[in-house]
């Protein structure tokens, strides 16, 4: 084999394990995107409601209750991966709130509602951050995404105002006055987290069940409007959406477009994969092949080696050195080259997807340890058996 | 070490069509032992399976009926086959091709060296002395390839004598070589002999080495 096609082949196993690798890690880090859950709210659940309909637009409002009965609540507790129910309950007093940003004053009608803490898992000090009395100054509150995306994008845009992220509308201050029943409470509320799933403004539920006491209307329905379903897996179990599509009930979650974009993503990665490993491996019968056309250029002068006392492991050895040389060094290299390239592509996906994490770059490694061991072994393999040919040549 | 081959009725596939005279062969088709010490001759004309004889013993061809035995000095009995022929092939059997079998890109010397670097048997300074007493001086750093027949089979004998041996096996080892060179040759495996005890076993066409033969067997 001449240096040339030694090159040749290294440049082209290279150019595959490149593809290979890249596309494994991008991979990787994409699906850990669509699999990123909420930073404050525990894995593996499902937020139910009833549909609105028009015949529930009218039962409604002649006073007829249209959430979640005790009994459905029971029955969805029994099904098949549900780990547990919590309810929703929604304020039943007037909120307003209002907020300065710019010197611009903004106020608006709002409505709060919550959750059993045990569905939250905020990072940090739970019992500090979360919590809020009717007596007390501050509210936490836990707002969606959406409502940022909308003031930042629409409202900040067209008026000329800052843009802000995350961590700068935690130092906002909002002001929330609450009134019913002949009383109002005026309190200073932050965000302390945003929410891409739920469609809600959650403030502490012992904070809302005190205030729904005082200040709520009593002729209101009780029935919670949605629940909050945890399930044993991300995702739920066949049993259980047959069950929830039977009900009629409907999943408040985008979870049919995000599978089908997680589909349509990992599709494409797996193509580049997929490339990645057409190219490597004819890389790799590349290689194999000119090995073994040296073999067979080489078949007598190798007999004779064979017939003067040298073992066939031993005249294998250097073509086996060769092609395991090679593999090691393309894999490595690779990596090199993923280590060294990747980082620009997780720059760029960190600017156009947003909570776009990259992952520890030592899978690399890891494949491409695996890619080395595979190649090498069947590279020994295939040669040693080729080699092993000279007998019966020797025969002749 | 082996002390002994076996040959039990012993035939090459080849003549298994056509069979063997009976009692035309002192080899095949019969009961026949090779002692470690002893010099044998085996005389045949052209196309009697000498080649394939010492190829047989060599465990390099398997193209026969019947079974080779081998003897150790540790009274173990076993077929060739089953034996680690690689390391006979190091240690107890040294073989002289009938075609040389030598590398014509390299010299002399380095086609002794590639053998001897299995073994250590000889110093390089042992091989080049072998090589100028075969009168082969001149030739010591010369590829193979450029060698008449008869300066390679000097250096193919030379190779031979690059292991320890219980058994050495020339297959018609002088057919190109003049008489003053096969007395030489002669003399030199008659000193590795007597200093190892090994067996000598040598093929002839008609042309053969003078040599104290304890059997000359026909082929």
């Amino acid at each position: 084999m001449n240096l040339w096609q030694m090159l040749g082949f290294a440049l082209a196993n290279l150019l595959g394990a490149v593809i290979v690798l890249f596309g494994i890690q991008a991979y990787r880090d994409l699906d850990t995107v669509f699999d990123a859950e909420d930073s404050f709210i525990s894995s593996n659940y499902l937020v139910l409601s009833k549909p609105v309909s028009v015949l529930s637009t009218v039962t409604s409002a002649l006073g007829a209750h249209s959430g979640f009965s005790e009994e459905e609540i029971h029955e969805l507790e029994q099904q098949p991966g549900v780990t547990r129910v919590g309810r929703f309950q929604a304020a039943q007093f007037n909120v307003y709130g209002s907020v300065d940003i710019g010197g611009t004053q903004m106020t608006s009608a709002m409505f709060l509602e919550s959750v059993p803490d045990e569905f939250l898992d905020f990072q940090g000090d739970m019992d500090r951050t979360w919590k809020a009395t009717l007596e007390g100054e501050f509210i936490p509150m836990v707002i969606p995404q959406s409502y940022l995306n909308l003031y930042n994008y629409g409202f900040a845009t067209s008026r000329g105002m800052p843009q802000m992220g995350e961590n700068l509308l935690s130092r906002f201050t909002l002001v929330l006055t609450l009134y019913g029943q002949g009383e109002v409470h005026h309190y200073r509320a932050r965000v302390v987290a945003l929410s891409n799933r739920l469609n809600t403004i959650l403030v502490p539920e012992g904070f809302l069940t005190e205030a729904n006491e005082r200040m709520g209307r009593k002729d209101k329905s009780s029935l919670p409007s949605r629940l909050i379903v945890a399930t044993q897996t991300s995702d739920a179990s066949s049993e259980l959406l047959n069950y929830i599509e039977e009900n009629d009930y409907a999943i408040e979650d985008n979870a049919d477009e995000k599978l089908r974009m997680q589909t349509f993503v990992h599709g494409i990665l797996w193509a580049v994969v997929a490339l990645g490993l057409v190219v490597s491996v004819l890389a790799f019968f590349l290689l194999l092949i000119s090995i073994l056309l040296l073999i067979e250029k080489n078949r007598e002068k190798l007999s004779t080696l064979h017939a003067i006392g040298y073992e066939l492991s031993r005249i294998a050895k250097p073509y086996q050195l060769m092609a395991v040389a090679l593999d090691v060094f393309v894999w490595f290299f690779a990596a090199l080259v993923v280590m060294a390239v990747y980082p620009l592509f997780s720059r760029f996906l960190s600017g156009v997807i947003p909570g776009f994490e990259p992952n520890s770059i030592a899978l690399i490694w890891i494949v491409a340890f695996l890619f080395t061991l595979i190649f090498s072994l069947l590279h020994l393999v295939v040669i040693y058996r080729n080699v092993w040919k000279i007998r019966s040549a020797n025969a002749k | 070490m082996i002390i002994e081959f076996t040959l039990h009725q012993l035939l090459p596939n080849v003549f298994a069509d056509t069979g063997i005279e009976k009692g035309s062969s002192d080899v095949w088709q019969v009961d026949l032992t090779f002692q470690r010490g002893q010099s044998y001759l085996v005389e045949a004309s052209s196309g009697r399976g000498k080649t394939s004889l010492c190829m047989f013993l060599y465990g390099l061809r398997t193209d026969y009926s019947g079974e080779i035995a081998v003897t150790t000095t540790e009274g173990a009995t076993c077929r060739l086959l089953d034996m680690n022929l690689d390391e006979l092939r190091q240690r107890s059997l040294a073989m002289m091709f009938q075609d040389n079998r030598l590398f014509p890109e390299l010299t002399a010397v380095e086609n002794c060296l590639l053998k001897n670097r299995l073994t250590n048997h000889l110093s390089e300074q042992e091989i080049r002395s072998k090589l100028m007493q075969l009168g082969l001086e001149a030739k010591l750093d010369v590829p193979c390839g450029l060698l008449s027949l008869g300066q390679q089979q000097r250096v193919a004998f030379v190779r031979m004598l690059c292991q320890p041996a219980d058994f050495y096996l020339l297959d018609e080892p002088v057919s190109h070589l003049d008489d003053e060179n096969i007395r030489l040759m002669s003399d030199m495996l008659q000193q590795a002999q007597s200093a190892t005890g090994a067996g000598v076993i040598l093929t002839s066409i008609g042309r053969e080495l003078p040599y104290h033969y304890d059997h000359v067997l026909k082929l």
